[in-house]
């Protein structure tokens, strides 16, 4: 509640065309708070304009403009003051449209108590200053939203691309040089580089997540996968997989392409990086059947699973299966924060030494 | 169409270490001994201005940077669809990005003369399999 310290603070404004209505509004609470009063429209739109009143009220009957009227113009321009009409019983039709309308907050019948004002006032003020904070609040949000993505946008270029230059002077130095003992070097380098590769495209997926903004766009799963496929295998350097898909789409699907495409990306370049030690190709195999209402996706690998006590841990942050993994255990928590904030799920299915089955189900949102 | 028939690889990219690299590896993938290095995206241009109508001098590739300053890849397109049916030959184009940003890949998609967006770092191997697909 408002504390009769700061009352001062509160400027109210009350417009009636009876002189004598104002006279005792004004006597009766300018002792407490800062009182405007005005017996014309004209007159209360100027106040408004040049006190900013946190509180407004006013008469329901007047000769021009009735309260209701008056409000709704004045919520047009300044949408900020708390509006509370003033009304005798016989208007309580007009006012319930109003207030469902959102152009008043509240009404007060004649004849109003003191109390009742009073208690009037600070509420209304305690609304104000919410809304106000809860208006600056999103101001805030909106503006680190936008500096998130301009993060994400420089960190995407600007960090990885002297990880892609290193990676490239790695693959030419591996071929200028012949020297044993540097191309052991080189290759510890290029390991390490990779991991950081990872670690940094994870971050930057995990940041894109995060972002407020959710977007359906069609989704042609055939072509999704086709680039996925495409652009992991170049992420790992790797040609050796074997991925066999079933793709069964008949309807248009509407979902976020950005989140399922991190989707599939992380649980591709999982079954591919773990592989069993003795296994010579990746085998996955992907169905996709996607209807009207959803799209269940299968991904299966025959890789080395996961250890039945770690099946519940995997989608927490920063959790790894084994010290020697090259993940950042950020993977599987990217993804199922994606399809959190899809309204998707996700299932694993998992024996250690045969593989692992990651089932998915994203709604449509057409 | 096979590595063979490359006639001539223009490199467009600002940054010299980058294409340092893309020489190197389409060297030792013995790609063609033909490069045209161009350090931004108006020197490429101002090379098909110049060159338009001479078969022997365009390019067959061109491997084109994204992101660049003053002009980026996407700008450089621009320019160079307007003089396309100028141009004695049409060059095949690779576009490079060190990243595998959605927005990049709709937008490449979206311009017809490029053939297909590969990702940093350059691999002869993508380049090899996607000429083989032409």
């Amino acid at each position: 509640m408002t504390s009769s310290l700061n009352r001062k603070n509160i400027r109210v404004l009350y417009l009636d065309d009876e002189e004598n209505n104002l006279r005792s509004f004004k006597a009766a609470f300018r002792r407490d708070y800062d009182v405007y009063i005005a017996s014309t429209s004209e007159k209360a739109f100027d106040i408004v304009k040049s006190v900013k009143p946190q509180v407004i009220f006013s008469d329901q009957r007047m000769p021009v403009t009735t309260g209701v009227e008056f409000f709704n113009a004045v919520r047009q321009v300044f949408p900020d003051p708390v509006r509370i009409l003033i009304t005798g019983y016989t208007d309580v039709n007009d006012i319930i449209e109003a207030i469902n309308k959102g152009h008043i907050h509240r009404y007060i019948t004649k004849p109003w108590s003191e109390q009742e004002i009073r208690v009037a006032i600070d509420n209304a003020y305690d609304l104000f200053q919410t809304r106000k904070s809860l208006d600056s609040k999103i101001t805030e949000l909106e503006k680190s939203n936008y500096e998130l993505s301009r993060f994400i946008y420089s960190a995407s270029h600007d960090l990885r691309a002297p990880i892609a230059s290193t990676l490239g002077l790695l693959r030419v130095a591996k071929h200028d040089v012949t020297d044993e003992a540097a191309l052991g070097y080189f290759d510890k380098m290029e390991e390490t580089t990779n991991t950081l590769d990872m670690f940094v495209s994870n971050i930057i997926d995990y940041y894109k997540n995060a972002r407020l903004n959710d977007e359906s766009e069609d989704v042609d799963f055939e072509l999704m996968i086709e680039d996925v496929i495409e652009s992991v295998k170049s992420y790992l350097n790797t040609n050796d997989v074997h991925i066999d898909s079933s793709i069964n789409q008949k309807h248009s699907f509407k979902g976020d392409i950005f989140r399922i495409r991190v989707i599939l990306s992380q649980l591709i370049s999982n079954a591919i990086k773990f592989k069993k030690e003795d296994q010579k190709q990746a085998r996955i195999k992907i169905e996709i059947e996607a209807d009207l209402n959803e799209v269940n996706i299968n991904v299966r690998d025959s890789g080395v699973g996961i250890l039945t006590d770690h099946v519940q841990k995997v989608f927490q942050i920063f959790f790894k299966g084994s010290s020697k993994s090259a993940g950042s255990g950020i993977g599987l928590y990217i993804v199922k924060e994606a399809l959190d904030r899809m309204g998707g799920e996700i299932s694993v299915d998992s024996k250690p030494g045969e593989g692992t089955l990651f089932s998915i189900k994203i709604p449509n949102k057409l | 169409m096979t590595v063979s028939e490359v006639g001539s690889v223009m490199l467009i990219d600002d940054n010299l270490t980058d294409r340092f690299i893309h020489k190197k590896l389409l060297a030792i993938h013995e790609f063609t001994s033909e490069i045209i290095e161009c350090e931004s995206a108006r020197e490429g241009l101002e090379f098909f201005k110049a060159n338009k109508e001479s078969k022997d001098q365009l390019p067959d590739i061109i491997l084109l940077d994204v992101l660049m300053p003053e002009m980026n890849g996407f700008d450089f397109l621009i320019h160079l669809e307007g003089m396309e049916d100028e141009l004695a030959k049409k060059p095949i184009i690779f576009m490079l990005s060190s990243t595998d940003d959605e927005s990049d890949l709709r937008k490449a998609r979206s311009v017809r003369m490029v053939n297909k967006m590969l990702r940093k770092p350059f691999s002869p191997e993508a380049l090899i399999s996607a000429i083989s697909e032409l």
